[in-house]
């Protein structure tokens, strides 16, 4: 049984003076442990598609299964994390990363504990009082990435959230971000539209159409570079290879 | 060696700036003693009639008299009181009515037409209903300071409410906040600076209400005074109270300004 089903969700926007059609019968699955890249031209419904995943919006139609129940039905604990950190100015890290648990009101002392260990983890434990306009961008993206890990999520969600960053940040917290899901087992949907992000992180790659967003192909990244570190799989020759194949894809799509 | 030209550089900035600012105070200082010593100039002359616009040395005898019979520290103190706790209430009653504007989309957007009306109505045409309806009391006169402040911090505040980046929502809501919390959490700390500001913006006119008020009714404070002088022809009176209320607006002003800083240094 897949752990997270799409099944025919289509979205429509609607307001007073027209209606956007942003997503038409999405269909996938994703196995537990996995990581898949959803990538598309800027606007083809990658964002919503993530938000309906998360439970933020409801479809107009079709559903989202976890581990085979509606999202609905369950108190199911999705990770979210956003393009920018979005981390709140008026509070220090430690207190930025614990929100989560405050929020669902369970501010204990080992997840206390664990919010400090994350930080050491990630590399940022000597920041934990500071606020966040002190930090550079990368080092408030691997905050945002400790605020959305601490509650233990069962999928986690990442729109784009490498793409505000220079590219050498960018490298770095691609490495230590997969190390780190790949030691808990975490599922995890990103979005993005760097290919070779999505192919150096990613096992499958769902590739978008634009207006309305629909899928489009289904890649499965070559097994070579799938246990490769993000960096390492850069530097294979299969990665080449398969980038020009993803590339020529989504060139004919916004050829369009 | 370059060390030390550094510092070197660093000597002379220092030097420059505190040069600067020295110039803005001495012209800042120049122009006081300018305009209240032409003033007394004129007025000893006679180019200007004392009568109407009285002199510095007049004014300051007349506080001097008053300071030592203690009899202008009552209205002093009135004033003052009747400003902080219309100022105070004004700035409350609003963020309360905003709070309710932001948890209600519905009724903000009924009550949206009226909102602008009561905002373009000059508030303190209300004073003689207010009055009447309330009695000639300091009740009467801190609800004044109330009404002029009130709907503008309601705007103001509202509109911040819903200007706060929907995206901290998102954050929120992917982790199960409810209404209450994301209000708690994100839209009431993202809206202080400009509750700050509001309170700027209130410390003015909650003056103006409270001395309108005084002017239509209560036999004390420094709005009373000045109806007083200018019955009586008194218009040294007059200016006294009027350099009180600038020198108190003044001081109020900094206290704010002071809240501020302290605020904002953790943001
Ligand atoms: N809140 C909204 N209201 C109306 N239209 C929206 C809204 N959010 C997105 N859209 C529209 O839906 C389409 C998909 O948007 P989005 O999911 O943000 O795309 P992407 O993340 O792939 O760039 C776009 O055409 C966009 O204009
Ligand atoms: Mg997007």
């Amino acid at each position: 049984m897949a752990f997270l089903t799409v099944k025919d969700i289509s979205h429509l926007y609607l307001s007073e003076k027209n209606y956007t059609k942003a997503l038409e019968d999405i269909s996938f699955e994703v196995k537990k442990g996995s990581f898949v890249s959803l990538i598309g031209p800027s606007g083809c419904g990658k964002t919503t598609l993530l938000s309906i995943i998360a439970g933020l919006i409801e479809p107009t139609d079709g559903e989202v299964l976890l581990e085979g129940k509606p999202l609905k039905t369950q108190d199911s604990n999705i990770g979210y994390m956003l393009q920018q950190d979005y981390l709140f100015p008026w509070k220090t890290i430690i207190d930025n990363v614990l929100i989560g648990p405050h929020i669902q009101k369970n501010l204990t002392q080992s997840v206390k504990d664990k919010a400090m260990e994350l930080l050491d983890e990630i590399g940022i434990g000597q920041t934990k009082d500071s606020y966040p306009d002190q930090l550079s961008g990368g080092m408030r993206q691997r905050v945002a990435l400790a605020r959305t890990l601490i509650t233990d999520p069962k999928l986690l969600l990442l729109d784009e959230p490498f793409s505000a960053l220079d590219y050498q940040t960018k490298l770095k917290l691609e490495n230590l971000i997969l190390e780190i899901l790949r030691n808990y087992e975490q599922t995890s949907v990103l979005v993005t539209h760097d290919i070779g992000e999505a192919i150096a992180m990613s096992d499958r790659i769902i590739l978008l159409d634009t207006a309305p967003g629909k899928i489009a192909k289904i890649f499965d990244v070559p097994k070579e570079i799938v246990e490769l570190s993000p960096f390492d799989a850069r530097q294979d020759p299969v990665y080449s290879e398969f980038f020009q194949t993803v590339w020529k894809e989504l060139d004919s799509l916004e050829q369009k | 060696m370059s060390k030390n030209n550094d510092q070197l550089l660093f000597e002379q900035y220092k030097r420059q700036k505190r040069k600067e600012k020295r110039a803005v105070y001495t012209w800042q200082g120049i122009i006081f003693v300018l305009f209240f010593g032409l003033w007394e100039l004129f007025s000893q002359l006679r180019w200007i009639d004392p009568l109407i616009f009285s002199s510095p040395s007049k004014i300051w005898d007349l506080f001097l008299k008053k300071a030592g019979d203690g009899s202008i520290w009552i209205h002093l103190q009135i004033t003052g009181l009747e400003t902080i706790a219309g100022f105070l209430l004004g700035t409350l009653i609003g963020i309360i009515f905003a709070t309710i504007l932001w948890w209600s989309p519905k009724l903000s957007k009924i009550l949206d037409p009226y909102i602008v009306v009561l905002n373009a109505m000059p508030k303190v045409a209300l004073g003689p209903i207010i009055i009447v309806a309330l009695g000639p009391t300091y009740t009467s006169i801190i609800a004044m300071g109330i009404m002029v402040s009130v709907i503008i911090t309601t705007i103001n505040v509202y509109t911040s409410f819903k200007e706060v980046d929907k995206n901290y929502i998102k954050v929120l809501k992917s982790f199960k906040a409810n209404r209450r919390q994301i209000f708690k959490e994100a839209i009431l700390p993202a809206s202080v600076p400009t509750m700050i500001s509001t309170l700027k913006i209130n410390v003015g006119l909650s003056w103006v209400g409270i001395i309108v008020g005084e002017f239509l009714t209560s036999e004390q404070g420094l709005g009373y005074l000045i109806i007083y002088g200018f019955q009586v022809f008194d218009l040294t009176l007059v200016l006294l109270s009027l350099l009180l209320i600038a020198i108190f607006a003044a001081i109020m002003y900094q206290i704010v300004e002071g809240i501020e800083r302290k605020l904002i240094k953790n943001r």
